[in-house]
């Protein structure tokens, strides 16, 4: 989280005029990395701004003769998934249906488990918080046939509700853990304190912890966003066909679509579902990197 | 309980109850029953016929899952070191006091922030031989190059490794630059004045004092190397033929195309003890500690 | 608008807390009188903060009760004991502002808008933050937001007070400040409290009684002036006082022309000690002495070799030694007295406790 405060702290300060074949050597370095990184980005924007034939002319780094958005226009609303031609526009806001409630949902989750986890302790609070870790490393693979029988008991197989349940469920163990690292930090008088004033379990909660907690809910914001828009498995799983996310209907029009291939419109189709994502990171600056810190803690 | 709650606390616990019946369903129960049903000759439909480990000498004797294991292996050490290598290169030059220091960290991380899809897709693109990286050079003069390793049964997977690196690699250099602020500044101070090479500094002190960051690192990477699966969906399908197959995909095929359950849970339970054989040694360092500090 | 009725007597009744096998407190027994000020005394982990928090409902006791006037509140929320409490750490809601964490409580507790108003202004008023109500807790000294925090307990108006070491955080200057305003205040108000701290100079100086707790059990009862003058075990006599008191192992010597107390070194006559039980012959005891009971004196019969002194402005500390016996006296600031010296001293016959090396109780 303090990626930038300690300039001093690696090499030691010398008023240098000169650069030397060292730095020229580090700098080298880091552009041609930077160039390796930016690669596919790049490919990707001018690729969805060509058009067919000036993309078989086969210079895949050009920059486009003429900006083209038609492939954009075509990606976004008429692209094709087999049979159904909507383009990405369908998962996009099945994405953002997805992700809105399923973000609420888990964060809340999360905060109140590690809530509990902090100022509650019951019996059985260190196997429950056990178990929940585990759930962080265990495969998909291992626990999805069942869940998918239990939640078709339910009704919820391939609904909204289920799959948000879902990612409430897959996001549990990373917000639980989260919040109760963040709250245990918290000094336990101010819980005790608002105990004496007359606030019960949920009062503590939402007037005197919640406030309290806006550094931990950005960091769950943007580890969830980003977590939760570009899950392709269980959206393809549980989403069922009225929720498929946009990262399945990408992958399906790049990837299943029939006849000629249209690269432009794939690449275009790739941006727009890389956008959401990027947007956060680029928004969201140095919190993502305490986002990465507080989930790696897990490990 | 012979004390009474008080209500509030009564309150905490009804809240609690749903998240540890939750808990106890699906990572637990779910998980026993997964590999229950790996022991019974479940097909289409689950059932009860205990088997013993037929299912586990069947899934061993086919060859998609054999190529599958071969390929995480090789998938795991490949990606899992050269994200190390690379992400710990990239956070020492970024420590070098560079100027742009944010412009470099920021281009360096955003793989990051992409889904396994967009990235397979970006690089299944790229690699595409008849109009990527290929005809690109080709067109450029030097008609004999040639670099299809996309569809080449025997290089598939390195692509795949390679679009893996890229996307991770800016994970271990946010870690490790994270780690690397926080060795002390005098441990420079005295290798100066001892007048140690800098390369040795970092071979010899440094990457030592990054241990728990390092292996955090291999932690993680290793747990995504387990879990693999929409890279290799997106950037190969699991091809050519069946030479980019792995483990996650060919239970997810099995569970939900082939219609053979049992096969699919002996392979799950085998992907869960991979997982647990790599958190082993985690869990034993964690425990030793704890017994360390009474 | 100050009403001094509030006020209420607080009772534990064999309370026992256990974490596994660690017992906190073990079938602890206290009546705390309606407005006393009591203190609980005593080092880190005795248990005393466990008992504090037992009042106010904040923790489970594993067994026993917890009565506030007739009404049994072990099963009760805080809210509902008619307690308030003051932290160490303050425990101010940061992200209100002052007057915010005053009405805090009360607008749990549904109180009318206009009755809130007038409580606070009322606790600002007393405690002098007026014109801090619309700061944050973040901009504010530690000496102001102890303030607030007593603020806090002020509005609500409660019978019983508890304080969790209120003043450990403030430096020594504030401290005693905010110690003679808590005893005012206890004046003012005439509510019980029930004060924690380690400090016995806090314990000294505010309580009416003090209970001073070592491993869940409390060792000794009593005012002040009891706990310092006549110490029922040897860990309350060394916990309290500072320097702390001399103690020094030997034999009761039963002659026909006296009793005295002997280790070699020293002989003491204690003809005037008033025992618990009669002390035998060649029954081996700890003697107990303060520092200001052990005086120079020129015709003393012991020969007292005066290693280091301490200046301590009011008075000098005098560390030295009789034979191999180390002993701490306590002596006027004018006094001559200079180290490595050789000086004779005596002992105040008023001053002696005798313990049991065994069990550390009084004799």
């Amino acid at each position: 989280m303090t990626m930038t405060q300690s300039s001093s702290t690696s090499s030691l300060n010398k008023p240098k005029k000169i650069i030397s074949k060292e730095r020229i050597a580090i700098y080298l370095f880091l552009i041609i990395c930077s160039l390796f990184f930016l690669l596919p980005l790049y490919i990707v924007l001018v690729t969805s701004l060509k058009t067919m034939p000036e993309i078989r002319m086969g210079n895949i780094m050009s920059w486009p003769e003429t900006w083209n958005t038609d492939a954009w226009v075509k990606a976004w609303s008429t692209a094709c998934t087999g049979l159904q031609c909507e383009g990405v526009s369908v998962g996009f806001w099945n994405s953002i249906k997805i992700l809105i409630p399923s973000l609420f949902v888990s964060i809340m989750s999360g905060a109140i488990c590690g809530y509990v986890l902090s100022y509650w302790r019951f019996k059985g609070a260190e196997l429950f918080f056990g178990i929940i870790l585990f759930g962080a490393f265990i495969p998909y693979q291992a626990l999805i046939y069942p869940m998918i029988k239990i939640f078709a008991t339910f009704g919820l197989y391939g609904t909204l509700p289920g799959i948000i349940l879902v990612h409430t469920i897959f996001g549990l163990p990373i917000m639980t853990l989260i919040f109760r690292n963040y709250y245990s930090t918290l000094p336990s008088e101010i819980f005790k304190a608002a105990r004496v004033d007359g606030a019960g379990f949920f009062g503590v909660f939402f007037h005197v912890l919640l406030p309290m907690s806006t550094p931990i809910l950005i960091v769950a914001v943007i580890l969830q966003v980003t977590g939760i828009w570009n899950d392709f498995l269980l959206g393809l799983i549980f989403g069922g066909r009225e929720n498929m996310p946009m990262t399945v209907q990408l992958n399906n029009i790049v990837n299943s679509a029939r006849g000629a291939k249209e690269y432009n419109v794939n690449m275009a189709a790739t941006f727009l579902t890389a956008l959401v994502p990027l947007l956060v990171y680029f928004f969201s600056g140095r919190w993502f990197v305490r986002g990465i810190a507080a989930g790696a803690v897990k490990g | 309980m012979k004390y009474p709650l008080i209500s509030s606390r009564l309150a905490a616990r009804l809240t609690i109850l749903p998240f540890v019946v939750i808990a106890l369903t699906i990572f637990v129960g779910c998980v026993l029953w997964s590999v229950q049903l790996s022991f019974t000759s479940s097909k289409l439909l689950p059932n009860s016929d205990f088997v013993g480990l037929d299912q586990y000498i069947r899934l061993f004797n086919t060859t998609r899952w054999i190529v599958s294991l071969k390929n995480m292996v090789v998938f795991g050490v490949l990606f899992t070191s050269g994200s190390l290598v690379l992400g710990f290169l990239l956070a020492v030059f970024i420590d070098q006091k560079v100027r742009a220091e944010s412009f470099f960290r920021t281009v360096f991380l955003y793989p990051h922030a992409l889904s396994f899809v967009v990235t397979g897709l970006a690089w299944q693109w790229f690699l595409n031989p008849a109009l990527g990286l290929q005809e690109m050079v080709r067109v450029a003069g030097w008609e004999s190059f040639t670099f299809d390793w996309l569809v080449n049964r025997d290089f598939a997977i390195y692509t795949v490794v390679f679009a893996a690196i890229w996307q991770a690699s800016g994970l271990v250099m946010a870690l490790m630059l994270a780690g690397l602020r926080g060795v002390d500044p005098e441990i420079w101070k005295a290798t100066k004045i001892d007048g140690v090479p800098t390369w040795r500094v970092y071979l010899h002190v440094i990457v030592p004092i990054l241990g728990p960051v390092i292996f955090t690192s291999v932690i993680l990477l290793s747990l995504s190397v387990v879990k693999g699966y929409d890279i290799v969906v997106a950037m190969t399908g699991g091809g050519p033929g069946i030479a980019t197959e792995v483990p996650a995909k060919f239970v997810l095929d099995h569970l939900l195309q082939r219609a053979n359950i049992g096969l699919a849970m002996a392979g799950a339970t085998v992907m869960l003890l991979t997982v647990i054989a790599a958190l082993a040694p985690w869990l034993y360092l964690k425990h030793v500690k704890k017994g360390a500090n009474g | 608008m100050q009403n001094n009725t509030n006020t209420a007597h607080v009772s534990a009744k064999d309370l026992s807390v256990s974490f596994g096998k660690v017992d906190v407190l073990k079938k602890l027994n206290l009546e705390i009188n309606k407005g006393e000020f009591l203190v609980l005394l005593g080092a880190s982990g005795c248990g005393k903060s466990t008992l504090l928090n037992i009042f106010a409902g904040l923790q489970e006791a594993t067994d026993g009760e917890v009565w506030i006037d007739d009404r049994n509140v072990t099963y009760m929320e805080p809210k509902d004991r008619g307690i308030a409490m003051v932290f160490q750490s303050y425990a101010l809601y940061p992200k209100m502002t002052v007057r915010g964490n005053l009405s805090f409580g009360l607008k749990m507790n549904k109180t009318p808008k206009d009755k809130i108003n007038e409580l606070v202004d009322y606790a600002a008023r007393v405690l002098q933050i007026e014109n801090l109500l619309d700061r944050k807790p973040g901009e504010l000294s530690g000496g102001q937001r102890q303030r607030v925090a007593i603020g806090r307990a002020l509005v609500r108006k409660a019978d019983v007070f508890l304080f969790d070491e209120p003043l450990s955080n403030l430096d020594a200057k504030l401290r005693s400040e905010l110690r003679v305003e808590l005893k005012r205040l206890h004046e003012e108000l005439g509510a019980t409290m029930i004060y924690v701290t380690h400090d016995q100079v806090e314990a000294l100086t505010l309580a009416d009684r003090i209970a001073v707790m070592k491993a869940g059990v409390i060792q000794q009862l009593g005012t002040p002036d009891e706990i310092y003058k006549e110490p029922a075990t040897r860990y309350v006599a060394q916990f309290v006082g500072m320097p702390s008191m001399n103690f020094v192992t030997g034999k009761i010597i039963n002659t026909s022309g006296g009793t005295y107390f002997e280790n070699g070194d020293i002989k003491i006559s204690i003809d005037e000690y008033v025992s618990k039980q009669p002390l035998r012959d060649g029954q081996t005891v700890e003697l107990g002495i303060r520092p200001e009971h052990v005086v120079l004196d020129v015709e003393g019969f012991n020969t007292f070799n005066v290693d280091i002194i301490e200046k301590l402005g009011s008075e000098l500390i005098v560390w030295g030694k009789v034979g191999s016996t180390s002993l701490t006296l306590r002596a006027e600031p004018e006094s001559s007295v200079a180290s490595k010296e050789i000086r004779k001293l005596s002992f105040k016959s008023s001053g002696l406790n005798f313990f049991d090396p065994e069990t550390g109780l009084r004799l």
